[in-house]
């Protein structure tokens, strides 16, 4: 990076920062540090819902995969706006008006402690794991770009956000998403607009839509029914329809930025705001992914983007067979290049042009072929997976981009990273201090006190996403190791949240033995089977209602809900402030 | 607390901005989410240039 990029970066990032501690000055007490003592706007919370799912890894790791493979991945997304309907409809007001810090805190309230206790760890486990992905991210960015060590790089991103976040609260990271959010927005269609201007004279936008056409990398909608396809449009409905239902719907993370609403309309807008514009925003960031790959039909990308791994292997024992596939990859990227060109002027002659395209594909098989054999190479020197596919965007970047606008796009994916890294720790500080040390531990200390235990939460689940962020590199693409993590629970919580709503002779017990159910099933189908991991939310949510009503009609009323509505009182939540 | 027998108290009377209630909202996104697949659908098709 040039002295400028450098200049707009620190500007940019210091400025966050320092807008995060200014917005802490807001927080009083324990309310005003977990919920922004519900006072918040909907407009402000729908940037910062969009925020907190969009990270780094959103940037990196998506565009790399639409690179690779095209746009499908946006299927993913397709049940989302109707999630975001069903949640504002039928979650929200059950949260929002029993006044409760975190959702787990809410099936107390339902059912009985040990199954708000067994969410409120699960969802602990889980996202903790997924900010320690979320942490790792940007890390990489960094090191491309500096040429550091990933684990400097990590440990200096923790110490800063971290920092900010346990004095922030949850105002200014609401807050400090409104204006990361735009600013991603910004990115987003700045790059699109960058990568278009770094094209060769002559070629425009219809000729990269023709060329991406060419090898169906516009391809968005796969109808076919294979449960062990990853990326079809039922998948994406149904299976992504219970993804965003129970991440939206019952992740603390998201869960606590809606309960700083400042009235239920507010809440519920909230999500509808992300409803209409989640999937368009993926839409655009594929976009980047599917440009590049036309732009590097006119630019020699690397073998493999990840430099670091490169240098390894040329000090090993397989250099050879590195150089070798190197310089067959130059020579397939050549004739791939020369074709291109053919094949543009043959379209803008009205010549016939199947010939010419059957070459381009053929190139671009041969050039995969060669790009896994590479990444096999680098594994095997390595000894674990490759995760290129997270390197493309930033070397572009480093490579391509004008100084100044370089230092702002970092900056933009360290916003990314900060949007989603602050509010996960908010998320992990409230369900460890209400659901677990104020519930178990000390019921009756000072404001003051949780205010403190909180910070310290906050500072204690930073060390521990630091670790997973440590072995983060291992996992693969990033957009899906994220995810997997999460599907591995997420059905089951769900599961639980929809028989706390709609199920009404649902009991703690049913609640606790569907739970443990549902997990047990998402494993074995993760374990023995091919389905792909956007099927396990299905899964477990529907064996949890199942199961969960089977065990409640067996073990009969007089579980902790029954016998409150006997004695028609309000359950007051010891751990409620 | 908010047993889900008696449903929490909603604000789902009256008009939600330019929509005139929570139900016309939904829909609208409902709409909007089919619309959504329906155009990629298009767009599969129609972006596929590709010589088989």
């Amino acid at each position: 990076m040039t002295p400028l990029d450098w200049g707009v970066f620190v500007v940019y990032f210091f400025g966050v920062i320092g807008f995060a501690f200014w917005q802490s000055r807001k927080n009083v007490g324990v309310e005003g540090f977990f919920l922004a003592n519900r006072r918040m706007h909907w407009a402000a919370i729908g940037l910062s819902v969009m925020a907190t799912q969009a990270s780094a890894i959103t940037y990196i790791g998506t565009t790399g995969q639409a690179f690779d493979d095209g746009m499908e991945f946006i299927q993913v997304y397709l049940g989302l706006p109707i999630a975001m309907v069903i949640i504002a409809a039928v979650f929200v007001p059950f949260f929002y008006n029993s006044r409760v810090f975190t959702a787990y805190e809410y099936l107390e309230q339902r059912f009985d402690p040990k199954t708000r206790s067994l969410t409120s760890f699960l969802f602990l486990i889980s996202r903790g794991m997924g900010a320690g992905v979320i942490l790792y991210a940007p890390a990489i960015v960094l090191s491309v770009i500096l040429g550091w060590d990933e684990t400097i790089t990590i440990l200096i991103m923790a110490a800063i956000t971290v920092g900010y976040t346990l004095m922030g609260g949850i105002t200014a990271v609401i807050w400090t998403d409104v204006v990361q959010m735009l600013m991603m927005w910004a990115g987003i269609l700045g790059a699109l607009v960058i990568l278009f201007a770094e094209l060769p004279s002559g070629v425009g936008i219809t000729d990269v839509v023709y060329i991406g056409g060419i090898q169906d990398m516009w391809r968005t909608i796969d109808l076919s029914w294979d449960p062990n396809n990853t990326y079809t449009v039922w998948s994406g409905l149904f299976g992504g329809l219970f993804l965003a239902l129970a991440y939206f719907g019952t992740d603390q993370s998201q869960v606590q930025r809606y309960l700083t609403a400042s009235s239920l309309k507010n809440s519920r807008l909230s999500l509808i705001f992300n409803a209409f514009l989640k999937v368009p925003m993926q839409f655009f960031i594929l976009s980047i992914g599917v440009t590049l790959f036309v732009f590097y039909h006119f630019e020699q990308p690397p073998l493999v983007f990840n430099s670091a791994e490169v240098a390894i292997v040329q000090e090993s024992d397989r250099a050879a067979d590195y150089q070798a596939l190197e310089s067959t990859y130059s020579v397939l990227h050549g004739e791939r290049r020369d074709a291109t060109f053919e094949l543009l002027d043959a379209r803008e002659s009205r010549s016939d042009v199947t010939g010419i395209q059957q070459r381009i594909q053929r190139y671009d098989a041969q050039l995969r072929q060669v790009r896994d054999d590479a990444k096999a190479v680098v594994s095997d020197v390595r000894g674990a997976t490759s995760n290129d596919v997270n390197y493309v965007f930033p070397t572009y970047l480093t490579t391509y981009v004008a100084p100044g606008l370089l230092g702002l796009l970092i900056a933009v994916i360290f916003a990314a990273a900060m949007s989603s890294l602050d509010s996960e720790l908010t998320a992990l500080s409230s369900a460890t201090v209400i659901d677990f040390y104020k519930r178990w531990y000390r019921k009756d200390a000072s404001d003051a006190h949780y205010l403190k235990v909180s910070r310290v939460a906050t500072g204690v689940w930073g060390l521990f996403a630091l670790g997973v962020a440590m072995y983060a590199g291992r996992l693969g693409s990033l957009i899906e190791a994220v995810n997997q993590i999460g599907s591995l629970f997420y059905g089951s919580l769900l599961g639980v949240f929809l028989l706390a709503f709609l199920v009404k002779r649902a009991n703690g017990t049913g609640a606790f033995v569907g739970l443990i159910a549902g997990m047990l099933s998402v494993g074995s189908v993760a374990r023995f089977t091919d389905v792909s991991w956007l099927w396990y939310n299905v899964v477990g949510a529907v064996v949890v209602l199942i199961v969960g009503i089977a065990a409640s009609v067996v073990s009969g009323p007089g579980g902790p809900t029954a016998a409150r509505e006997v004695a028609g009182s309000r359950h007051d939540d010891p751990a409620s402030a | 607390m908010v047993p889900p027998e008696s449903p929490p108290p909603t604000d789902d009377e009256g008009p939600v901005g330019i929509f005139p209630s929570w139900r016309a909202l939904y829909i609208t996104v409902v709409i909007y989410a089919f619309g959504l697949i329906l155009l990629f659908y298009v767009l599969s098709e129609a972006l596929s240039f590709g010589a088989g």
